[in-house]
């Protein structure tokens, strides 16, 4: 009797579960839209929306992209009005929570990218993890960007990941967001597309931003070193012409250093980069020994030049992208505080960079 | 349900898992707002408060003590502010399990049924009895440490140190910063509850448990920002939006994994309240009607709900405090005079 009894409620407990969600809801995957990144940009006062929406087959896996994917535009006077604009071209409802990847185009960058990441950056209004990147194309572009969008999400998904584990350009929407009241400052990658926006070339330079509004590119050396600096890559590599000289070098992880000591004008951080180089060549093969080691220095030289042009774009005019005054901070802070309020902070001989590279021993 | 004595370690496993659960599903109507590095010695510093004021009672509630007392405060009308306080624990429980699923949940569940489940759950606990309560914590804890574990590595990749707000320190914004974040949790006096049927010496465990409590919420809340920056002020489940975030190899999408570990605890914290009410329902109730004390519980745990959901998440810490304040007076009181007593007693013999 007590053992029917007790199945009884145990078979009890069992029919209650049948209530819980998975089993009521009848909207499986194949009938959701499965948005992989969002477009924004806004041109005339309204916003343009684009999603990338891939369609689940019941038995294709959603984590890895497969499948085809469409892209839906919108247009509205705000950017859920928008969005929800472009939700509507198509009949599925639409599923978020694999959105890593948020677009903003040109017109946003031209005027502030704020708002934009203020309304992802609500709580819970998108996946944390959402990566902003700058992109060329107007919403028509982007539009006609069917058959390549499969390989830029891809691409941006494995930016994202690779950020994720300590290494990589993507910036995350909590890395931007600004306190109340002021506009956003840092940079963005950019995704570049080729001459037709049928071939995307990836992640191959930088925007800096000042006030919410996208300023000046970084590319190919000034953005390797940027992206060292700002910790999110720590090799550093160029193949190009230095002063009209070739130069290519590759080095090894290097170790960032800081240190802030006081001097008559007032903190002075130096930001020092040690370590060895994998491979150095001017023009004419890979060079070896003591020839190696003079290309060395003038490797430090270059990589110095390259980072305080970087200083005078960035720190001296009070956009602080690598978190310089952070440093500065931790030596006084009250002093740095009053710095900051009267403007004398914002100097090119505040931050010294210093090049410490060696040639690999043989 | 045999009157076994609880021992010492299931008593700090209950305590320990049902405080952590607070740190990570945090009530949904404060936002934290306040910088880690403030945040973290006010923590500190509450934690100790809270160990430095009942630390006495423990220390006065000795073995020989408690067992005198077990029998006065386990029966009788004096069972009936606890049976209210764990009662409304409980309904806390269930309703911020309920707001945290429904946040999580693309498709929520409807509320009743999620109040359905919790109580289901707590009546089941009910009728095992404490010894099961502790082993079951005792596995939802471990589940807990690897899901804290999981989250601070899987994150340690994008954690950075300039990420940290650091103003100059100011000892007045410390002070009103812990004076104001200062509560009373009701599984403080849930322990001592228990702890009158146990036997063995709680001092070492208890101090242990809630220094673990109080490295945890450190912890957390300096990860947050070492990841988060300035928006983990700004989150109100900053340890979820943690969970979402990060890594291991290629293991990307943890946090449904971490949320059912966190609901899970939450669970066992409701049932490990309903316990209590339970037993203090049974001290209540006459020798005739004492195998109806679960019904009667849950009852009150119906209630509670009720309650809780009346009231906002403030003034649900605020009366939980108040109320475990004053039965952590009336126990001291109670352990007081029966600590005289035994002293007379053992002086006559």
């Amino acid at each position: 009797m007590k053992k029917r009894r007790a199945l009884l409620k145990l078979a009890a407990a069992c029919a209650a579960s049948l209530a819980l969600c998975a089993c009521g809801q009848d909207r499986s995957l194949g009938q959701r839209a499965i948005v992989k990144a969002v477009y924004l940009d806004e041109s005339g006062g309204a916003y343009h929306a684009g999603l990338a929406v891939f369609l689940c087959e019941p038995n294709s896996d959603t984590a890895s992209v497969q499948g085809e994917a469409k892209i839906y535009t919108g247009e509205g006077a705000s950017m859920d009005e928008a969005l929800r604009d472009a939700e509507q071209k198509q009949n599925k409802t639409p599923f978020y929570a694999q959105n890593e990847l948020l677009f903003l185009g040109p017109g946003a960058l031209r005027r502030d990218v704020t708002p934009y990441l203020a309304y992802f950056g609500q709580e819970n209004a998108a996946r944390p993890n959402l990566s902003v990147f700058a992109v060329d194309l107007t919403q028509r572009e982007f539009s006609r960007c069917d058959d390549t969008i499969t390989d830029v999400v891809r691409e941006g998904g494995r930016i994202v990941q690779e950020t994720a584990l300590g290494a990589g350009p993507a910036r995350g929407i909590y890395e931007l967001a600004a306190p109340q009241g002021q506009r956003a400052d840092g940079w963005l990658p950019v995704l570049s597309f080729g001459e037709d926006s049928e071939d995307f070339i990836g992640v191959r330079e930088l925007v800096l931003l000042e006030d919410g509004r996208a300023g000046e590119r970084l590319e190919e050396e000034a953005m390797s070193t940027a992206l060292m600096l700002a910790g999110k890559q720590d090799t550093v590599s160029f193949s190009g012409s230095d002063g009209g000289e070739p130069l290519a070098f590759t080095t090894q992880p290097l170790t960032l250093t800081h240190s802030v000591e006081n001097t008559q004008e007032g903190p002075v951080l130096t930001v020092r980069a040690a370590g060895r180089l994998r491979s150095v060549s001017l023009g004419a093969g890979e060079l070896h020994g003591r020839q190696a080691q003079q290309a060395a220095q003038r490797v430090c030289r270059f990589l110095q030049r390259t980072a305080e042009a970087l200083g005078e774009q960035t720190f001296a005019r009070g956009n602080d992208v690598f978190h310089h005054a952070w440093w500065l901070r931790q030596l006084d802070a009250a002093q740095v505080q009053a710095m900051q309020r009267a403007g004398t902070l914002w100097q090119p001989g505040r931050v010294q960079y210093v090049f410490d590279l060696r040639v690999q021993p043989e | 349900m045999g009157r076994r004595a609880i021992d010492a370690r299931g008593l700090a496993v209950i305590l320990g898992l049902t405080l952590a659960v607070d740190l990570v599903i945090r009530p949904f109507s404060q936002r934290n707002g306040i910088r880690a590095q403030v945040f973290a010695p006010a923590a500190l510093l509450d934690g100790l408060a809270v160990l430095a004021l009942t630390a006495p009672l423990l220390r006065a509630l000795t073995p020989a003590v408690r067992a005198r007392m077990g029998a006065v405060w386990t029966r009788g009308a004096r069972c009936a502010p606890f049976l209210l306080l764990f009662a409304f624990a409980a309904g806390g429980a269930a309703v911020r399990a309920e707001q945290f699923l429904r946040y999580v949940s693309d498709a929520p569940l409807p509320r009743v049924a999620v109040y359905a489940l919790v109580l289901a759950a707590a009546f089941y606990a009910m009728r095992c009895g404490a010894e099961t309560l502790a082993r079951v914590c005792g596995v939802l804890a471990w589940l807990f440490g690897l899901s804290v574990v999981i989250l601070l590595a899987s994150n340690a990749g994008g954690m950075a140190i300039v990420n940290l707000e650091t103003e100059v320190f100011d000892l007045a914004e410390w002070a009103l910063t812990a004076a104001r974040g200062f509560s009373l949790p009701a599984q403080i006096a849930l322990f001592f509850w228990l702890a009158l049927s146990a036997r063995d010496d709680l001092r070492r465990p208890y101090r242990r448990t809630l220094l673990a409590v109080i490295l945890l919420a450190m912890v957390l809340s300096v990860a947050a920002e070492l990841v988060l920056g300035s928006q983990a002020q700004m989150q109100n489940q900053t340890v979820h939006a943690l969970s979402r975030l990060g890594g291991i190899s290629v293991f990307h999408r943890l946090d449904a994994l971490h949320t059912a570990a966190w609901l899970a605890a939450i669970f066992a914290k409701a049932c490990a309240f309903a316990l209590a009410a339970r037993m203090a329902a049974e001290g209540l109730l006459p020798r005739e009607k004492r195998a109806q004390a679960s019904g009667w519980a849950l009852a009150a745990l119906l209630v509670g709900v009720l309650a809780a959901t009346a009231v906002s998440d403030r003034w649900q810490s605020r009366i939980e405090s108040a109320a475990c304040a004053a039965l952590l007076l009336a126990l001291g009181a109670g352990a007081f005079a029966a600590g005289r007593a035994y002293e007379k007693t053992k002086g006559a013999s």
